[in-house]
């Protein structure tokens, strides 16, 4: 149930997956969104605040993520995805995997260069713990732009493939990222 | 015998060599000693101020000539602009302001000056976000002297309004928001 079985993910990984999976599709909308605003539209500051504090979360999030997933159980891949399918896969989940860090990180850096904090909803603050030079700070615009518009399109692959294995491949990929049970019997009927 | 005067006329050539150069009046810009500041009403209510960190120059400054023979060449790095505020700093480097990618220096170099050695209106082109255009900055000088280290310095201040249309940077901050007034505090250091 909370724990991953060999052929599902379990409840926690179920939670995190679609948790991070929201926000990031989420803030790459954003991102898109707030910085064509104006500045005398109403969202101008408070879209980008929200940015930054959804973001650090997600990058809480997926380092637990990784700290759970070193005590989980691993699901292997269901019978209806090929081996080299299964090699496709295992890099996507990787490259996606450090995009949830990297990407969270350059904006932070970005967003905390001049030595301000990260405003958590008004709740807390993060502080600005490096000293960025400007020309890491330049770096790390670069990257957040690319890996983010990069890192979706990545995210259709992904998604794609899933629905792949799922419906055209009649496989249970998409099901054991969602019920928290052994689908044997399901991947047993998929196979005859 | 031969050695001596040998040497005496070497030594006569050493000292002609060090003797102190007519004083030229040109200076270098102490870039750690001068500031480019803007001030914009952000608004309508209050003022928000920024700097440019690097800029580099020179200027004649001869108190014995005449007006014609003053004259200032300042270089400004945009990208190195700096509000306080990272991102806005981001944006304003960004195609909606400076375009420093595109536009990487502006530069302001006189064409002529009217005043004293105390003070005047010193007229030039500057060269902002790709366009040029004439503007006349009104300047005092704050003092000039020797300073601690050996050296001689003078400094100036003056200050112009431009409006941001004029040099392609119309984006709506606000109808208070249009002009801008720049200050600029140039110390030199006598070459
Ligand atoms: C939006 C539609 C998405 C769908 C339909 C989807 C679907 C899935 C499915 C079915 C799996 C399980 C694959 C397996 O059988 O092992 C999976 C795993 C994974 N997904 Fe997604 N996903 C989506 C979005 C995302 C996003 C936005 C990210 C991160 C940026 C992400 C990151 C991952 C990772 C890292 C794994 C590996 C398993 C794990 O670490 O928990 N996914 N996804
Ligand atoms: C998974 C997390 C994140 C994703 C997917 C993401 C995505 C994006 C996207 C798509 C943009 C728009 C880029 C453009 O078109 O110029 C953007 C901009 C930005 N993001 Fe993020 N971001 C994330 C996390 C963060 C975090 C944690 C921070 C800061 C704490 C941050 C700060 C910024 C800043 C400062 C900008 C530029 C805003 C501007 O140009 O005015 N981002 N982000």
């Amino acid at each position: 149930m909370w724990r991953s079985g060999r052929d599902h993910y379990g409840l926690v990984s179920i939670g995190f997956h679609w948790t991070i999976a929201l926000a990031f599709v989420g803030l790459v909308g954003l991102g898109a969104w707030m910085v064509g605003l104006t500045y005398y539209d109403p969202w101008y500051n408070d879209s980008l605040a929200l940015h930054k504090a959804i973001g650090i979360v997600v990058l809480a999030l997926s380092l637990a993520k990784f700290g759970w997933k070193l005590v989980d159980r691993k699901p292997g891949y269901g019978p209806e995805v090929r081996a080299y399918e299964r090699a496709g896969a295992t890099a996507t989940h990787w490259s996606l995997g450090a995009l949830l860090v990297v990407l969270p990180v350059t904006g932070y850096l970005i967003s905390t260069s001049e030595g301000a904090g990260i405003d958590m909803f008004g709740l807390f603050e993060v502080p600005a713990f490096f000293d960025v030079t400007a020309g890491t700070r330049d770096l790390a615009i670069d990257l957040h732009y690319y890996l983010a518009y990069g890192g979706i399109a990545l995210v259709g692959i992904h998604a794609g493939a899933a629905f792949k294995h799922t419906v055209i491949d009649k496989g249970s990929t998409l099901i054991r990222m969602l019920i928290p049970r052994s689908r044997s019997e399901h991947v047993d009927r998929s196979m005859k | 015998m031969i050695k001596r005067i040998l040497g005496a006329a070497l030594v006569a050539a050493g000292l002609s060599l060090s003797a102190p150069a007519a004083q030229t009046a040109d200076y270098t810009i102490d870039a750690g000693h001068s500031f480019v500041q803007f001030k914009i009403s952000h608004v309508g209510v209050s003022w928000m101020i920024g700097t440019f960190e690097r800029i580099s120059g020179s200027f004649t400054f001869d108190s014995e000539a005449g007006p014609e023979a003053q004259s200032i060449t300042v270089e400004i790095d945009t990208a190195s602009v700096d509000t306080n505020h990272a991102e806005r700093d981001k944006h304003l480097r960004s195609a909606d302001f400076l375009n420093v990618d595109e536009f990487p220096t502006a530069t302001f170099v006189s064409t002529g000056y009217e005043g004293d050695a105390e003070g005047g209106v010193m007229t030039g082109d500057l060269s902002l976000h790709g366009v040029t255009k004439p503007i006349a900055i009104a300047i005092k000088k704050v003092g000039e002297g020797k300073d601690p280290w050996g050296g001689y310095r003078a400094g100036f201040e003056g200050t112009v309004t431009i409006t941001r249309k004029d040099f392609g940077m119309g984006y709506n901050l606000g109808p208070a928001s249009e002009s801008m007034e720049l200050f600029l505090f140039i110390e030199g250091t006598r070459n």
